[in-house]
């Protein structure tokens, strides 16, 4: 059930992180974001932006394509 | 039906991708070894706090308890767990020896200003878990699972040409964050989780993410990147 009256996607389309037709899971995943949740991602990608750094990057990759050292989180 | 697990992965899968870009950056900057001290340092912020958040989120829990059978779950973890995060005497102690080994003098970087999303992230959850409940924890917890791998790690000793001893703690999660996420799924899945707890859960992992992608942007798509307690030969 959506958790913000159904308009995740198309808040996400509009901002730019979604191009394309999304099929679940992720649609699912979606539409089950909370506001806050949303708005962190619209973040994300206003920072990546700022920084030219955006490639449509909202959804993962095929598995392989990118090194995992990057996470350097050490807890 | 998914597991409680399974539905927070799927959310994170979001900005997982996000997550990455600073460190493909590193990767390929050309400049990866003057990167990544400062790089490294940004998270190790996130270290020296871990153990006194969890110990707090302990605290709040531990009241909640009796009336609560979430917080009684998590006041039972949270025992068993923070032990095994302690890596020595001090917290987060060992993440400063691999900062000095890579150049940055620890006692300039405890004392130099905080990066501004580090505070937000750190004030962040205290927010949560003394106002809203201890549960948050688990969503920077979930960062766990986006562990760094091995022979990454190795190739990117090669890379920088910093010494290895400054990617000790790295090298050591690699490892053991692959247990320590796996047992932070069994406790996701096996709480008496409500629909705003997960809620709560995804959004302190999502938001953590999101303030040290901006935190580690800082360093590696700037010119030139700050850091307290950096400067020194490795």
């Amino acid at each position: 059930m959506p958790s913000n009256g159904g308009s995740n996607v198309d808040k996400l389309q509009e901002a730019g992180l979604i191009t394309g037709e999304l099929q679940d899971p992720y649609l699912h995943a979606i539409n089950g974001l909370s506001k806050h949740e949303v708005d962190v991602l619209l973040a994300v990608k206003k920072r990546l932006d700022a920084a030219d750094l955006w490639h449509n990057a909202l959804l993962p990759e095929p598995q392989g394509q990118l090194p995992n050292f990057t996470r350097c989180i050490i807890f | 039906m998914p597991t409680a697990s399974a539905r927070l992965r799927r959310k994170l899968d979001l900005i997982a991708p996000a997550f990455d870009t600073p460190g493909r950056l590193l990767w390929e900057h050309p400049r990866a070894g003057e990167l990544f001290p400062p790089f490294l340092a940004a998270s190790a912020y996130v270290t020296l706090v871990t153990i006194p958040l969890m110990e707090a989120a302990l605290e709040r829990a531990r009241v909640l308890a009796p009336d609560d059978a979430v917080a009684a779950g998590l006041a039972e973890y949270l025992e068993r767990h923070i032990p095994e995060e302690m890596h020595g005497d001090e917290p987060g102690g060992a993440a400063l020896d691999d900062l000095e080994a890579i150049g940055i003098d620890s006692d300039a970087f405890r004392e130099g200003p905080l990066p501004q999303q580090i505070a937000a992230l750190i004030g962040s959850q205290f927010f949560w878990i003394w106002n809203r409940h201890p549960i948050s924890i688990l969503g920077l917890l979930e960062l766990e699972a986006f562990h760094p791998h091995t022979p990454s790690l190795e190739l990117l000793i090669e890379r920088t040409g910093l010494p290895r001893a400054g990617f000790r703690q790295l090298l050591l999660h690699a490892e053991l964050d692959v247990e320590h996420a796996e047992e932070l799924h069994r406790v996701l899945d096996a709480l008496p989780l409500e629909p705003e707890h997960e809620q709560l859960i995804a959004l302190s992992a999502m938001q953590t993410m999101a303030f040290l992608i901006d935190a580690w942007l800082d360093v590696v798509a700037a010119e030139t990147p700050v850091v307290a307690g950096a400067g020194r030969e490795a």
